[in-house]
């Protein structure tokens, strides 16, 4: 028994603090809580996780069909499909990743009114299934450059690097969101519509190269077009826009400090709100 | 030791209908001139207020009172799930909590599973709950299933288990609510017998419980909350009796309406009782050969299918029968309707008998009862000589000497 441990309860005046030697004692909940819905996913499935597959397999070969062969959008000389699948590896990490965080504490609302434990868990906990994803279509990608015969170079080794990237920033956005949908419940409409309009505003389905000169300073105000486009060069071998990224890493900072913080704050209220 | 100093908890009222705003509301609010809000004040109220307490290490301490008193709101503070709005509590030593059983078990794992994600929830490292699995697996009596989903347990085997779990965290202050009012009543004496073992190891336990007799044999001081307050805080028997006459005094009806509690109680509310076409009488008397009416008056909120209703005596704490207002249960509209149910005459011969009023949703299997509603005084009118004086049911058998 550890008689030592003294816990003083306080109405927060002001201080924020997100407790993260608290966090790094739950460390193991989070990883279970994890396991859950990487379990659970496919549970009563016949397809199983063939899913993860199928899906952004699908997604490729429509908008291999619409935009590269109707629409002839051009694709920095690398086969359309391996393109466009190198896009939407990051991004369905990062849409997948936003929304599920921005729904987990909804989901959650037993346990958050009935059992202590660091709040952020849930969230944190809530991107594992995307990262397991990631991972997948990643090996994917992997077997499709093999099929087009797209050689991989030296500059595969960034790709974890433009994935932690994404990841910093879906808990930047995420966190917010998840906090924020406790409150306010319009946020479970608006975050899908939000990503769907968000897709297209960002390089995935096409180049930066695509956007006109004068407007292209714009597409450096979206946090994730770094992650997007450094992550498709690291995989493709093209050259690296170091700028995006660059910007990409400024902007997710921002985030990702706003999102920590209003968490900090939102969380002394969620048993009584939710 | 557990220092709580002057704990005041704000809640806003109407919060179970307007809990997620809008944001139009929101919005439409921040734009519109701040006119209106000094009013907003009284749509606040404070569940507690001013609590001090003091408990020592190694003491179990009940926690009483009517529902709305505070006690789940103390319990929520205590384990960090809401915080004060005010004041100050200091506790030496770890915590866990027990506020409902089985909260955060996923149907769709298997017990084995279920069983690292309760135990890291309620706060177990996955060494500890590796030490402890065969011991919990053993205490719930599941082996055989560690492995199905628990879907498919039958409820009784679902709150075993999470009892199980919650009973071998071993925290150095154990806080339990009203959990022991699920499951059979081996069950309940199971879970009564594991809290005393654990006040008996020296830990501290906290308790709210709603069962007099219950909280009598395991508490050694008893805090009674009244409207967020602590009214009396002292030995559990001068605590209780002072806290049951106070419920003599309340009307019949408001009581029972306080009493009434369970999972169907956001569907279901009691209106009022009434005993040989009395209303609002908390004891009566009859005589062994008349038959007894009881009559309950019911809101329902909703519409509820398959639902019984049924009036149990107790004499002390056994369970003598129960009555139903319908043969299967039958689905009821929203809206008012009464059970009543006839006691026959020359049944009792003479007894004090507590009445208890339970409901039963059969399609989702959830329970809400009132227990203690109403006393009965059965007295023998000295003409059926052949019972026993000491008797509670007259004398319906027969005898032949050869």
């Amino acid at each position: 028994m550890s008689n030592k441990h003294i816990t003083i309860i306080e109405p927060s005046q002001g201080r924020i603090s997100l407790g993260l030697s608290e966090v790094w004692k739950f460390r193991e909940l989070i990883g279970i809580l994890a396991m859950r819905d990487i379990k659970v996913r496919y549970k009563q499935t016949a397809l199983g996780v063939a899913w993860s597959v199928i899906q952004p397999l699908f997604l490729m070969i429509i908008f291999s069909l619409l935009f590269g062969r109707l629409a002839k959008i051009p694709s920095d000389g690398v086969p359309y499909p391996v393109f466009v699948f190198s896009g939407l590896l990051i991004w369905n990490f990062f849409s997948s990743g936003v929304t599920n965080c921005s729904n987990s504490l909804v989901g959650s609302s037993a346990m958050i009114s009935k059992v202590y434990f660091p709040r952020i868990a849930i969230p944190l906990a809530s991107t594992g299934v995307s990262l397991i994803d990631f991972f997948i279509a990643a090996g994917v990608l992997l077997i499709i450059m093999v099929v087009f015969s797209v050689s991989p170079t030296w500059q595969l080794v960034l790709v974890p690097l433009f994935a932690f990237g994404t990841y910093l920033s879906v808990l930047g956005i995420g966190l917010w969101l998840s906090a924020i949908t406790v409150t306010y419940r319009d946020f479970r409409f608006i975050v899908p519509f939000m990503m769907q309009i968000w897709m297209y505003v960002t390089p995935v389905i096409y180049p930066v190269s695509f956007i006109p000169e004068s407007f292209r300073w714009l597409i450096y105000l979206n946090p994730v077009v770094g992650w997007v486009s450094g992550a498709r060069s690291a995989f493709l071998g093209t050259p690296i826009d170091w700028l995006a990224c660059a910007s990409s890493l400024a902007l997710t900072a921002v985030l990702l400090f706003i999102g920590l913080r209003y968490f900090a704050k939102a969380e002394q209220r969620f048993a009584d709100v939710i | 030791m557990i220092e709580v100093e002057g704990v005041w908890k704000q809640y806003k009222l109407g919060n179970t209908v307007d809990l997620h705003k809008t944001l139009r509301e929101t919005l439409s609010q921040k734009f519109r001139p701040s006119k209106d809000n000094n009013t907003s004040t009284n749509e606040y109220f404070w569940a507690l207020n001013d609590i001090n307490l003091s408990i020592q290490s190694g003491r179990t301490l009940g926690l009483i009172g009517h529902n709305g008193a505070g006690k789940s709101t103390l319990l929520k503070v205590l384990s960090r799930i809401t915080k004060p709005t005010k004041g100050k509590i200091t506790i030496h030593g770890s915590l866990s909590s027990l506020l409902e059983v089985g909260t955060g078990f996923h149907p769709e794992l298997s017990g084995r599973e279920n069983i690292f994600l309760y135990g890291s929830i309620m706060g177990m490292s996955r060494n500890d709950i590796q030490k402890k699995f065969d011991e919990i697996v053993d205490y719930a009596g599941i082996e055989k299933f560690i492995d199905t989903p628990v879907k498919r347990y039958s409820s009784g085997m679902y709150v075993r288990l999470a009892f199980s779990i919650a009973a071998h965290v071993e925290p150095d202050i154990l806080v339990v609510d009203e959990v022991l009012a699920v499951g059979d009543k081996s069950f309940r004496e199971k879970c009564l017998g594991k809290m005393e073992d654990v006040a008996d190891s020296g830990r501290t336990v906290i308790f709210v419980s709603h069962n007099m007799n219950a909280v009598a044999s395991l508490c050694q001081d008893v805090a009674w909350l009244n409207n967020g307050r602590v009214q009396q805080v002292g030995d559990t028997r001068s605590v209780i009796s002072a806290y049951e006459n106070s419920l003599l005094t309340a009307s019949t009806n408001e009581r029972a309406s306080q009493l009434f509690e369970g999972e169907l109680k956001h569907k279901l509310e009691l209106k009022s009782l009434s005993v040989q076409g009395v209303e609002g009488n908390y004891t009566t008397t009859v005589k062994n050969n008349e038959s007894v009416q009881v009559e309950a008056t019911w809101q329902a909120k909703q519409q509820i299918e398959r639902l019984a209703v049924s009036l149990v005596l107790f004499h002390n704490d056994t369970r003598l029968l129960t009555i139903n207002d319908v043969a299967q249960p039958e689905g009821v509209k929203s809206g008012t309707f009464k059970s009543q149910f006839t006691i026959p005459a020359g049944l009792l011969h003479h007894a004090d008998l507590s009445l208890c009023l339970g409901a039963h949703e059969k399609a989702h299997g959830q329970w809400s009862w009132a227990k203690g509603v109403a006393k009965l005084n059965v007295v023998s009118d000295g003409l059926s000589a052949v019972a026993h004086a000491d008797d509670l049911i007259s004398s319906i058998g027969s005898g032949i000497r050869k």
